[in-house]
């Protein structure tokens, strides 16, 4: 297995070398930035992509406003919510909105290099505005999170448990709005599920392809001390200048 | 030259590091045109517009300022005589970058503000909290959806009157003016209930209604407020019994009984703040009292000399005193100094006295404390 991951290594740098007789081409550092946002980062739990990981908090905030809407017991209810503003909100645990806004820095950065397509660059600020729908909505549940901890009673704190799940679902898989009656028309109403329809969109327009990027180049891009991003072919760790 | 190329690199995104990350507004950049670096630069660029060296000085001039987007027209502006220069497109790419990144800081700024707003309006309309419905509307002071949510809190606190000066307040720009006519409605019955209760029985419950009853504005307001000072007197309450009475006054400053009720009481409670002297002092002269007058407002002017309504009415007491004064003296003195015509209307005016009408020291004198 280390045999392979090393012949892998070195095939990789000949390759990224420039060697003309491999027939591995490296991936754009625009694509490996977008990879992180979609396909896998080292430094989230199970090394999944940034938007994976606001998918999953998504539906655990879900999960557990739903819990606290059967809940009869105030203190049973408040911890479901608790858990559930966890979920949307924490800056240890790459909370939703953490995660939602990490997925937008790192199209962001995409967005910035000197190799991301003209798709690439026009489709970074409309995906980072378009995110403001659910990084408002989990700003909102912390808010109402805070009044179900400081509640008295279960009645109040029961409404307010309706309140999150109402937006937790949301944040799941969009607003029902006014006008039409369906799930995530348009931005204001985005939840996760059109925010990643958005960004497999972007990524079919790719010229050329975008191809799922392997894990060793999304695993070892740095920034260097003069802000170029490479591949730390050398080993020395993925972090280098603190990028994540 | 790779050197070369790695040099500009580093220096833009020095460049970008040393820029603020905090977008001016337009206006404040139209101002920035002033400064020297951003003066000189231009006047430089305009000499030779094909100076890039010049145009990125620009550049940097207006990103120092906070002004992204000047920067990137400025950059925008060499693109067609330098098309392949990388120097300019890395940049070009930064300033496209640091504006789209402001751009998304400032939905951000939305999106905490929103859910703030969101909170305060769900509270006022599911748990008919007043205060939440005050912040909502501190942040939408003319949503209509928010007015009626808060006058709705109100008649479910069942304080009608004021919720329907809100009512009428939102319904020019209402959407469905008949449900909320229904409400003004419902809202005008209960509040004549109160006024009822409030006019006619006594005790708690009648304070209570007087306090549901009161609609800011109304014609019946001064006669709601004196009817609480009343009912507050009755029930050995004199501080807030004064103040429900100084209320009145300001309403309807020629009423006697509420005048003499200010008198004793201030008196009675010994309270010296410079609102209760000067209710004092304007109670006096509503008394024909002006002499007596003279030192509370005098006093009130002392701790407030900003107090235009105390200012006023010393004015007409110390007018009144010379009169008085004037009168009683001998016929061949010489007469006290007197306001002007034009003086004596101002202070009128200051004073919300209708014209022509003036105070008069020779009034029946009544004391009442």
């Amino acid at each position: 297995m280390r045999i392979v991951a090393v012949l892998l290594r070195v095939a990789v740098w000949g390759c990224s070398a420039g060697l003309s007789a491999c027939s591995v081409h490296p991936p754009t550092i625009a694509h490996v930035h977008i990879g992180h946002a979609v396909t896998a980062v080292h430094v989230t739990p199970g090394h999944e992509g940034y938007l994976s990981v606001a998918e999953l908090r998504a539906n655990q905030a879900y999960d557990s406003a739903k819990s606290a809407n059967a809940d009869t017991d105030l203190r049973q209810l408040k911890a479901h919510v608790a858990a559930a503003v966890t979920a949307t909100d924490s800056q240890d645990n790459f909370g939703l909105r953490q995660s939602v806004t990490m997925a937008v820095n790192h199209i962001s950065f995409a967005a910035t290099s000197a190799d991301a397509s003209a798709n690439v660059i026009q489709f970074a600020p409309t995906f980072a505005t378009d995110t403001a729908a659910v990084v408002e909505r989990c700003n909102y549940i912390g808010l109402l999170g805070k009044d179900v901890a400081s509640s008295a009673s279960l009645k109040e704190a029961s409404v307010l448990a309706q309140e999150i799940l109402n937006l937790s679902r949301a944040n799941v898989d969009g607003e029902v709005s006014n006008g039409d009656g369906a799930r995530g028309s348009g931005p204001p109403n985005y939840g996760l599920v059109q925010l990643r329809a958005e960004v497999k969109d972007m990524l079919d327009r790719e010229k050329p392809a975008y191809r799922t990027v392997d894990q060793w180049y999304l695993f070892n891009l740095v920034r260097l001390p003069n802000g170029r991003w490479v591949f730390d072919k050398l080993g020395r760790g993925g972090t280098i200048d603190g990028y994540k | 030259m790779v050197t070369n190329k790695l040099l500009a690199l580093l220096l833009v995104l020095l460049c970008r590091a040393a820029w603020p990350h905090e977008a001016e507004s337009p206006a404040t950049c139209q101002a920035a045109a002033g400064r020297p670096a951003i003066a000189d630069a231009k006047a430089a660029l305009d000499a030779d517009a094909t100076d890039l060296r010049v145009r990125f000085r620009l550049a940097d001039a207006w990103g120092e300022a906070g002004c992204f987007s000047d920067a990137l027209q400025v950059l925008q502006g060499g693109e067609a005589m330098y098309p392949g220069n990388k120097e300019l497109q890395t940049r070009l790419r930064v300033a496209k970058s640091l504006i789209s990144e402001q751009s998304y800081f400032d939905s951000m700024d939305r999106a905490t503000k929103n859910a703030t707003l969101s909170r305060a309006a769900f509270r006022c309309a599911k748990f008919a909290d007043v205060n939440s419905c005050d912040d909502a509307l501190n942040m939408q002071p003319n949503n209509p959806e928010l007015l009626v949510a808060k006058a709705d809190a109100l008649v479910q606190l069942k304080r009608p009157g004021e919720a329907l000066g809100i009512y009428r307040s939102a319904l020019p720009m209402s959407a469905n003016r008949e449900a909320l006519d229904a409400k003004i409605a419902l809202a005008e019955s209960e509040r004549h209930a109160f006024l009822e209760t409030c006019k006619t029985r006594t005790g708690d419950a009648a304070r209570r209604a007087c306090e549901s009853a009161w609609l800011p504005g109304a014609p019946d307001e001064a006669t709601v407020f004196r009817r609480r000072g009343l009912l507050l007197q009755a029930d050995n309450q004199p501080s807030a019994a004064l103040d429900a009475y100084m209320a009145a006054a300001r309403l309807d400053s020629g009423d006697r009984s509420v005048a003499l009720a200010i008198v004793s009481l201030s008196g009675s409670t010994g309270r010296q703040d410079a609102l209760t002297l000067a209710a004092r002092g304007r109670a006096l002269m509503t008394l024909g009292r002006a002499s007596e007058a003279l030192e509370p407002l005098t006093q009130a002017l002392r701790l407030a000399p900003d107090l235009a309504e105390a200012k006023a009415q010393l004015g007409l007491a110390k007018a009144s005193a010379a009169e008085r004064s004037g009168a009683s003296s001998t016929k061949t003195a010489v007469l006290a100094p007197q306001p002007s015509g034009a003086a004596a209307s101002t202070v009128a005016a200051n004073s919300g006295v209708i014209a022509g009408r003036r105070y008069s020291n020779d009034a029946p004198v009544t004391r009442s404390n």
